[in-house]
């Protein structure tokens, strides 16, 4: 236990530490351009989640970078002292309406930007500060049987407020969505008003326990893809680009590598190795490589970055995750209070799962407990085995009536 | 597992005290602008303090006096807090560039020129 705890305390202490020293700053272009993967995330989690479509989802999560040194910001003028901020939540819920039937319903809610001072409810709003928040509902209905679901929603982008250094930014983007799913195979759509912007073909093959298929065996070390065109414009001219994502368990679902290539210009963008403790996905120990592009100066790098994930706790340092829905922050460690939750049947697990979490059922045995199972009791206070009209009985999982005594006393519990 | 579950519920609550307190705490020992008053002790006049971008194409204006030699300017507040490129309009030259770094909350900075004819940027 105090061994515990001084491992907190050194982890807690060492990014004060060491973060004024390694602090790299963060581009106003890539502050501005947030919102796009900022909703990308949100649709990505959400087709995750309606693979099963019949349980229950929360996520909650707050990146804390406590000095204004630890990401500034890079704008025309110089390095500005401040704080990026993400925080996060997200909640799906299934209700059944007739057997093997479920309605979905879905809300996603981000909120991130840069500022001069951090803030949890209410930001500053300095002149170089950049907020804005994205809204993702849905409504799904999932057919086990046949093994379908149809989900659709809207999103909306809100920018709360656009410093002087920031490009300017539409303040309202409506934005709606679509995601059908066949088994293991998904499709999702995203439109802006009738504009097309994205497509999304994921195919997860690898089996899970969690939805009724095996935790072991050869059909675990199936892949799972996913290719996402982006339609998006950059500077006046179309820039569409093919982002593939490759998923592979390496072993026993507790060893993966990922790799997320770009077609047709970009090439690799990053790699990960990813080590679960548990196939529950609570721990996470990641090893990743971003190359990172920087277009003004003609050059890119690869830079190898770690991460580990506890329940509510996530640390990171030049991780792809962090790079990638951070505003490209690196160069400093980045924590995140976070907190999720899928929960399917009475299985409980982590986002995106393989198994459920063992939960330690602790038995405790009382003195003076006769040495036999009763888990029926009659209520009528009648000794047992006594003849007469027929006690009523209940039968209750999870509640167990204990006899103490000679007398047959019928107070659980006392 | 019911303790654990207490102890997992004060931990939360813990976190979310921090939470949403952080920016209030962040702001007793950090100020997010700059009160900055210049201090002439140049002999030529002063008639303005600008940032300018590092490209230099783009500036905002800061302090917004002339201030004649031996005197101080008012206080005005902006939010600059970190590495800027300030200018200087005088009459000693056209323009001179300095690269300062704001720490923020209530600054003074004198200028000044030394014995070669350098001028001389301090926070006092």
């Amino acid at each position: 236990m105090r061994f515990s705890r001084s491992l907190k305390i050194a982890l807690l202490s060492i990014p004060l530490a060491v973060a004024p020293a390694l602090a790299d700053a963060v581009d106003v272009e890539t502050v501005a351009s947030g919102g796009f993967w900022m909703r990308d995330n949100q649709l990505h989690d959400i087709g995750d989640l309606l693979l099963f479509g019949t349980g229950s989802f929360f996520d909650i999560g707050f990146n804390y970078t406590p000095l204004p040194t630890q990401i500034p910001l890079r704008s025309a003028f110089g390095e500005h002292e401040g704080f990026a901020t993400r925080h996060h939540v997200g909640f799906l819920s299934s209700y059944p309406v007739k057997e093997n039937r479920y309605l979905n319903a879905l809300v996603w809610f981000e909120r991130s930007g840069w500022d001069s001072e951090d803030y949890f409810f209410f930001p500053q709003y300095s002149d170089f500060g950049l907020v804005r928040s994205v809204t993702t509902w849905g409504l799904g209905y999932t057919d086990v049987k046949r093994g379908y679901s149809v989900a659709a929603g809207m999103q909306h982008q809100n920018v709360e407020f656009v410093g002087d250094v920031f490009p300017a930014e539409n303040d309202s983007l409506l934005y709606s969505w679509a995601n059908l799913r066949y088994g293991r195979i998904s499709a999702q759509v995203q439109f802006h008003r009738t504009d097309f912007r994205l497509l999304r073909l994921s195919f997860d093959l690898e089996d899970r326990a969690v939805f009724g298929g095996a935790s072991s065996g050869i059909r675990t070390y199936l892949p799972n893809i996913d290719a996402t065109l982006y339609k998006r414009r950059l500077d006046g001219s179309d820039e569409d680009f093919i982002r593939v994502n490759w998923e592979q368990n390496l072993y026993g679902q507790r060893l993966y590598a990922e790799v997320t290539y770009d077609f047709p210009d970009d090439g690799f963008h990053s790699a990960a190795l990813k080590f679960y403790p548990d196939p529950s996905r609570f721990f996470a120990f990641e090893v990743t490589c971003l190359r990172r592009r920087v277009m003004a100066d003609n050059w890119d790098d690869l830079m190898l970055g770690w991460a580990v994930e506890m329940p509510i706790l996530r640390v990171g340092y030049n991780a792809a995750n962090e790079y990638d829905h951070l505003f490209h922050a690196k160069g400093t460690w980045i924590l995140e209070f976070h907190f999720n939750l899928e929960s399917l049947n009475d299985m409980l697990f982590a986002k995106n799962g393989r198994q459920a979490i063992e939960l330690e059922t602790t038995q405790i045995k009382r003195k003076n407990t006769p040495n036999k199972p009763a888990e029926t009791t009659p209520l009528t206070g009648a000794a047992e085995g006594s003849s007469g009209t027929a006690s009523k009985t209940i039968t209750a999982k999870g509640i167990r009536y204990e006899k103490s005594g000679q007398t047959s006393n019928t107070q659980g519990g006392k | 597992m019911r303790k654990s579950v207490r102890n997992l519920l004060v931990v939360a609550a813990m976190l979310a005290c921090c939470s949403v307190l952080s920016g209030c705490l962040s702001h007793w020992f950090v100020d997010s602008s700059t009160r900055l008053q210049v201090e002439n002790r140049t002999e030529y006049t002063i008639y303005g303090i600008d940032i300018v971008s590092e490209d230099g194409t783009e500036f905002r204006p800061w302090i917004l006096d002339t201030i004649p030699p031996g005197t101080r300017s008012r206080v005005y507040e902006e939010d600059w807090v970190g590495t800027f490129r300030v200018r200087v309009n005088w009459t000693h030259e056209d323009t001179s560039f300095v690269e300062l770094d704001f720490e923020g909350g209530s600054q003074y900075l004198v200028i000044s020129i030394d014995d070669d004819g350098q001028a001389l940027f301090e926070f006092k």
